[in-house]
């Protein structure tokens, strides 16, 4: 799996948080978008919600009998660690080599 | 895909558990249930998986694995326990108090982490733990065992709490003595102790247990959480 594909099913997420009210309006996505941090637009329950989001629509992507994907916010840590906050490019970054372990 | 709500049920091979899975597809539920050992529960709507709940990967696979199968979970009984032979805390061997936390406190931690993430996306369900009197009562002999269960009280408080915005609710039942293999490992000395602590003064049934877990499953219960329901026992 690509960054770039990476990058757009967070946005499809984004887009399902702000049609279910989850978050106050639609955002772009960026690299740079905060998931985790001073400037998240996401409360604790809309960022678990994301993460199972993102989990379903990385899932879809993988063969039919692929057991379902999961993001583990540990390993998540490990691989970025000693940061205040935690971006939608390393979260990116880290998808697209869990993806490929998964493989 | 059907229509049917979906239970998961822990520990589900005999005693409490078999009967709440029969109990759930009896209410017209999917049931996905697990335990150490096979079940003795063959139907069309039960899924067994055999794992021990204090296997991390194991439930969370279980508990995957049931939601991509039926594509929604919206019940969660954690029943599964294990209640060692009574010892003074004393006398406790340091095996025996690790595989009591292992069972009643990281296997519920496992399957309601799990359970709970996918709640919080459906922004529905309901979650009861089952817990016990001996996490009210602080009888001599069961100092690991309640204290795993006040534990869990304890986890299905702050879960509560946690999901409550989400429309998740989650409850214990505090169960006395329920005749089934777990309490006759206790003994007769305290099986006979436990009764005569009872405000009831006489073991519960399995059909009553559900009889509670299914009203807090219910919609009737949908205001009801972070609640500890004791049953047979004023506190």
């Amino acid at each position: 799996m690509k960054r770039e594909h990476v990058l757009q099913l967070i946005q499809e997420c984004f887009d399902t948080l702000a049609s279910s009210d989850l978050i106050k309006e639609k955002v772009h996505v960026d690299g740079q978008t905060q998931l985790l941090g001073p400037n998240s637009l996401l409360d604790s329950i809309a960022f678990v919600t994301f993460m199972v989001e993102l989990e379903d629509r990385i899932t879809q992507t993988l063969e039919p009998d692929a057991p379902m994907f999961s993001l583990s916010i540990g390993d998540i840590h490990d691989f970025n660690p000693d940061k205040a906050a935690l971006t939608t490019g390393t979260l990116a970054d880290f998808t697209v080599r869990a993806t490929s372990a998964h493989a | 895909m059907p229509d049917e709500p979906v239970a998961l049920i822990t520990g589900t091979s005999k005693g409490i558990g078999l009967g709440l899975a029969r109990y759930f597809l009896a209410q017209g539920y999917r049931v996905a249930g697990c335990s150490r050992s096979e079940s003795p529960l063959v139907t069309e709507n039960y899924l067994h998986t055999p794992l021990s709940v204090a296997d991390e990967q194991a439930t969370a696979a279980w508990v995957r694995g049931t939601r991509q199968r039926w594509g929604r979970v919206d019940v969660l009984v954690c029943n599964a326990g294990f209640a060692p032979a009574t010892h003074l805390l004393a006398m406790t061997d340091r095996q025996v108090w690790d595989a009591v936390v292992r069972t009643n406190v990281d296997g519920a931690f496992f399957a309601l982490r799990e359970v709970a993430r996918i709640m919080t996306k459906q922004r529905a369900g309901r979650i009861v733990t089952i817990t016990s009197m001996a996490a009210a009562l602080h009888l001599e002999g069961t100092g690991a065992y309640a204290a795993s269960k006040a534990a869990l009280v304890e986890m299905t408080k702050v879960l509560a709490r946690e999901l409550a915005s989400s429309n998740v609710t989650c409850n214990a039942v505090g169960v006395s003595m329920v005749m089934t293999d777990a309490a006759d490992a206790l003994g007769e000395t305290v099986r006979a102790r436990a009764v005569e602590k009872l405000t009831l003064k006489r073991p519960l049934t399995v059909d009553e247990v559900c009889g509670v877990v299914g009203f807090l499953c219910s919609d009737a219960a949908r205001t009801v959480t972070g609640q500890v329901i004791q049953m047979g026992l004023v506190t």
